[in-house]
C-alpha cells in the first residue's frame, strides 16, 4: 500500500466513530465537557501552520495539512481523543485520555495525549526520512455561550525520541525533555441547522516542531510557531 | 445553559453581556493573533573592554599563538566548554572552539610580566548566551616554555581563569590543560562558513554576507567562505542572499523587489542590511578576503540573474591578484542549477574556469568541475565521493549544521571539507579527531 492509502485508512478509521455514534454526542471537539457516556463525535478539518522566519527564511512558510479528529466518552466523565494531522512530509498520529467536569456555563478537563509523528522528504537533493514520540499533558477550560463555545488548552511539549536518517547516516536520540509549551485557543459554533464549525489558532512555543523535522533546525531556542486551525463536525 | 448532550441548532442568543459573537469578527481576531507572531531576539553585548584589558601588555607573537594551539582538557569550566576544548590561533589571536551548542570564544592575548594574558568573549551559537571570558598562563604553567620559543606538551601547559554571563557576573573558574595537537589528516580539509560567516538567525556580530562578517569567519573556525552574488540593474555583483529586498535581511527602507531591480547607487543610498552595514560589492568582499583574512577557499554562489561569465572575468582578476599577493587563495563558482550550467558551457574557455558543482556527477563531468557539493541530506554517498576522487575532483558537503552529522560525515564519510553555518562546531570535530 503506498502512502496515500495509509492517509485515507487513518481518515477513515478517525472519522468511523462518528458513524456510529448514538444520537447524542459531546460537545464538540475542543470543548472540554463530559458527555453522554459511550457518546462520540468527529471532525475534519485544516491546519495552517507559520514556521518562524528563522528556520523558514525566504522559503515557502506556510504548511497546509488535513486533520481529522474523534473523541469517545468514557464512563465517570473519562474520555479517549485521537486524532491525525497529515500531510505525506510531516505527519502526527495522536491519542490521548482526558477526564473532564462541568460547573455550570464552565467545563475544565486534564488530559495527557502521546503522539508519533513521521515524515518522508525524497526531492530533489533529499533523501530523509524520521519519525519520534512526543507527549503532550495538558489542561483545558472552556465556557458555554450558548451561540458559541469557546475553549482553551495548555499543553507542555515534551520531546521523547526523534529518529532521522540521511541517505544512508542516521541519528537517534532518546530525550526526555520539555521542549515548549503550546496554547489552543478554539470557537465552536452551529453554523446551520446540524452543521458546526470550528476555528481556532494553537500557538506553540518550542524548541522543535515536528512539522519542520526536514529544516534539521540546531537552534536551541524558543520559536513561536502558529496554526490556524478550521474544521467542521460530523 | 444547554444541557450535556443535547443537540445543537443554531441559537438566536447572539451574545453575552451585549457583546455579540460572530464567525467573521472570531476569523479575525485569529488571523490577528496568528499574523501577530513574531519575536525578536535582542543579545546582549558582553561587558568587557578587550582593549582597556590589554592595555599595557606586550603582543603575543604569531608564533606562540600557533604553539598555543591544541587539543586541550577541561577541568574547570565544562559548562562551557564540554570536557575537551580546541585552541586555535586565528586573526590576530586564538579561538576556543568546543561541542557545547557549537560554542566559540574569541580572544586577545597578550604578554604581562612574564605570563600570557587571554581577554574575550564567549558565545554558544545555537541559541543567545554569550559572556565574558579572562584567563592566563602563569609562566609556570607553560607561558615561559612557550614564550621561549618551545612547543606545547601534554600537561605541560595549563590555563586558569575564570568565565561569566554577559554582564560580567556570576564568574566560574576555568581550567584547561593541554593533551594533544590538533589533528590535521592525511590531506587538508575546508571548513567553510555560509553566507560568510552565518545566518542572520544565529544573531551574530554582523550581518550575513558582509566584509564585515567574513573578516570574522576564522575567528568562528573556517578557513574557507561561501558568499551569494546576484547583480544590480546596472550590472554590478553584490552580495546578497534572498531572492527580494526584505526584513529579514535588511532595515525598512521603502524598496521592495529584488536586487536586479535597482541600481548599484539607488541600493547603496536607500538600503542597508539588518546591522545596518551596506549590502557590499563582490569586488569589495574579494578585496577584503584577499588583504585582510587568511582565508584560503572562496565559493561564490552563482544566484538569479548573476551571469556565470561575470564570475569567470572576476574570478580571474583575483585569481591573479592572490598570486601577486603570494596567497594561496581558490575562488570557485558555484553551480547551483541547470541555468547556470548552461551559461558556463556557453563561455568560449569554460574549461579554464575553477567550478563546483551542486548537480549530479555527469553534470560535474560535463562541466569539467573541479568540486562536487552534494546537498548533505543526500547522505555521505561513499560510492559517488571516491568515484570523484578517483577523477582527481574534491567533494563538499552543505549546509551541515547538526553536531551529530557532522560527527558521522567525519567518521564515516570522505568529504573534502564541509559548509556550516557554525563552523567552529565542524573545526572542533575535525580538530579532536
Amino acid at each position: 500500500m503506498n502512502r496515500t492509502s495509509h492517509t485515507v485508512i487513518v481518515l477513515l478509521l478517525l472519522l468511523l466513530p462518528s458513524a456510529l455514534r448514538a444520537q447524542e454526542t459531546p460537545e464538540g471537539m475542543h470543548f472540554p465537557a463530559p458527555g453522554p457516556v459511550w457518546s462520540s463525535q468527529s471532525a475534519i478539518g485544516l491546519r495552517l501552520l507559520t514556521v518562524p522566519r528563522d528556520i523558514a527564511e525566504e522559503e515557502l512558510n506556510k504548511a497546509p495539512s488535513i486533520e481529522a479528529q474523534s473523541v469517545l466518552s468514557l464512563p465517570w466523565h473519562f474520555s479517549v481523543r485521537g486524532g491525525a494531522v497529515l500531510q505525506v512530509l510531516t505527519n502526527e498520529l495522536r491519542l490521548g485520555t482526558h477526564w473532564s467536569w462541568r460547573l455550570g456555563d464552565v467545563s475544565m478537563s486534564v488530559g495527557d495525549d502521546w503522539a508519533f509523528w513521521f515524515g518522508f522528504m525524497n526531492l530533489d537533493g533529499f533523501d530523509n526520512r524520521a519519525n519520534g514520540w512526543i507527549n503532550y499533558p495538558g489542561v483545558a477550560v472552556g465556557i458555554d455561550l450558548g451561540a458559541a463555545r469557546l475553549s482553551a488548552r495548555g499543553e507542555g511539549i515534551f520531546l521523547l525520541s526523534q529518529h532521522t536518517l540521511a541517505g544512508e547516516s542516521e541519528v537517534s536520540s532518546t530525550k526526555r525533555m520539555l521542549v515548549g509549551t503550546a496554547l489552543t485557543l478554539a470557537m465552536e459554533q452551529p453554523i446551520s441547522r446540524g452543521t458546526e464549525m470550528y476555528l481556532g489558532v494553537r500557538l506553540s512555543r518550542t524548541k522543535f516542531h515536528y512539522q519542520t523535522w526536514f529544516a534539521f533546525s540546531t537552534f536551541d531556542r524558543h520559536l513561536l510557531f502558529s496554526e490556524l486551525l478550521i474544521g467542521v463536525l460530523l | 445553559m444547554m444541557s450535556p448532550g443535547a443537540p445543537r441548532v443554531p441559537s438566536t442568543r447572539w451574545g453575552i453581556g451585549g457583546v455579540r459573537w460572530h464567525p467573521g469578527r472570531l476569523l479575525l481576531l485569529v488571523l490577528l493573533l496568528q499574523l501577530s507572531c513574531n519575536e525578536e531576539v535582542v543579545l546582549p553585548v558582553p561587558a568587557i573592554d578587550v582593549a582597556a584589558e590589554l592595555a599595557g601588555t606586550r603582543a603575543l607573537p604569531p608564533a606562540v599563538l600557533t604553539a598555543m594551539e591544541g587539543v586541550y582538557e577541561v577541568i574547570d569550566g565544562q559548562a562551557l566548554l564540554g570536557r575537551e576544548a580546541v585552541v586555535k590561533h586565528t586573526g590576530s589571536g586564538l579561538s576556543i572552539f568546543t561541542d557545547r551548542d557549537a560554542g566559540v570564544v574569541m580572544l586577545e592575548c597578550g604578554i604581562a610580566d612574564s605570563a600570557i594574558i587571554v581577554v574575550g568573549t564567549w558565545r554558544k551559537l545555537t541559541g543567545t548566551e554569550t559572556g565574558v571570558f579572562r584567563a592566563s598562563i602563569s609562566e609556570l604553567h607553560g607561558a615561559a616554555r612557550l614564550l621561549a620559543g618551545g612547543t606545547a606538551e601534554a600537561g605541560a601547559v595549563t590555563v586558569l581563569g575564570d568565565f561569566g554571563n554577559a554582564t560580567g557576573k556570576g564568574m566560574r573558574p576555568l581550567q584547561l590543560v593541554y593533551r594533544r595537537p590538533l589533528y590535521h589528516g592525511p590531506r587538508p580539509f575546508l571548513v567553510i562558513a555560509h553566507r560568510a560567516g552565518g545566518r542572520n538567525s544565529d544573531h551574530l556580530p554582523a550581518s550575513e554576507n558582509t566584509a564585515e562578517l567574513v573578516r570574522m569567519a576564522e575567528r568562528f573556525g573556517a578557513n574557507g567562505v561561501e558568499i551569494d552574488v546576484q547583480v544590480t540593474r546596472d550590472g554590478v555583483p553584490v552580495v546578497y542572499h534572498d531572492e527580494t529586498l526584505n526584513l529579514r535581511l535588511t532595515q525598512k527602507s521603502g524598496l521592495v523587489g529584488s536586487i536586479s531591480d535597482y541600481t548599484l547607487a539607488q541600493i547603496e543610498s536607500f538600503v542597508r542590511l539588518k546591522n545596518g552595514e551596506r549590502i557590499p560589492t563582490l569586488r569589495r568582499m574579494l578585496g577584503t578576503i584577499l588583504r585582510q583574512t587568511t582565508l584560503r577557499f572562496v565559493w561564490l554562489d552563482s544566484k538569479y540573474t548573476v551571469p556565470v561569465a561575470l564570475l569567470r572575468d572576476l574570478q580571474r582578476a583575483y585569481v591573479d591578484s592572490a598570486r601577486h599577493f603570494n596567497r594561496d587563495l581558490t575562488i570557485v563558482i558555484g553551480l547551483p542549477d541547470a541555468e547556470k550550467v548552461d551559461q558556463l558551457l556557453r563561455i568560449p574557455d569554460y574549461e579554464d574556469a575553477t567550478v563546483l558543482c551542486e548537480l549530479d556527477v555527469e553534470t560535474v563531468r560535463r562541466t569539467h568541475a573541479e568540486i562536487w557539493a552534494p546537498r548533505w541530506t543526500m547522505g555521505t554517498q561513499n560510492a559517488l565521493v571516491a568515484a570523484m576522487h578517483a577523477e582527481g575532483r574534491l567533494v563538499l558537503s552543505w549546509t551541515l549544521d547538526n553536531a551529530e552529522y557532522i560527527q558521522q560525515f567525519l567518521r564515516d564519510g570522505d568529504v573534502d571539507g564541509i559548509l556550516s553555518n557554525y563552523p567552529s562546531l565542524v573545526a572542533y570535530y575535525h580538530f579532536v579527531q
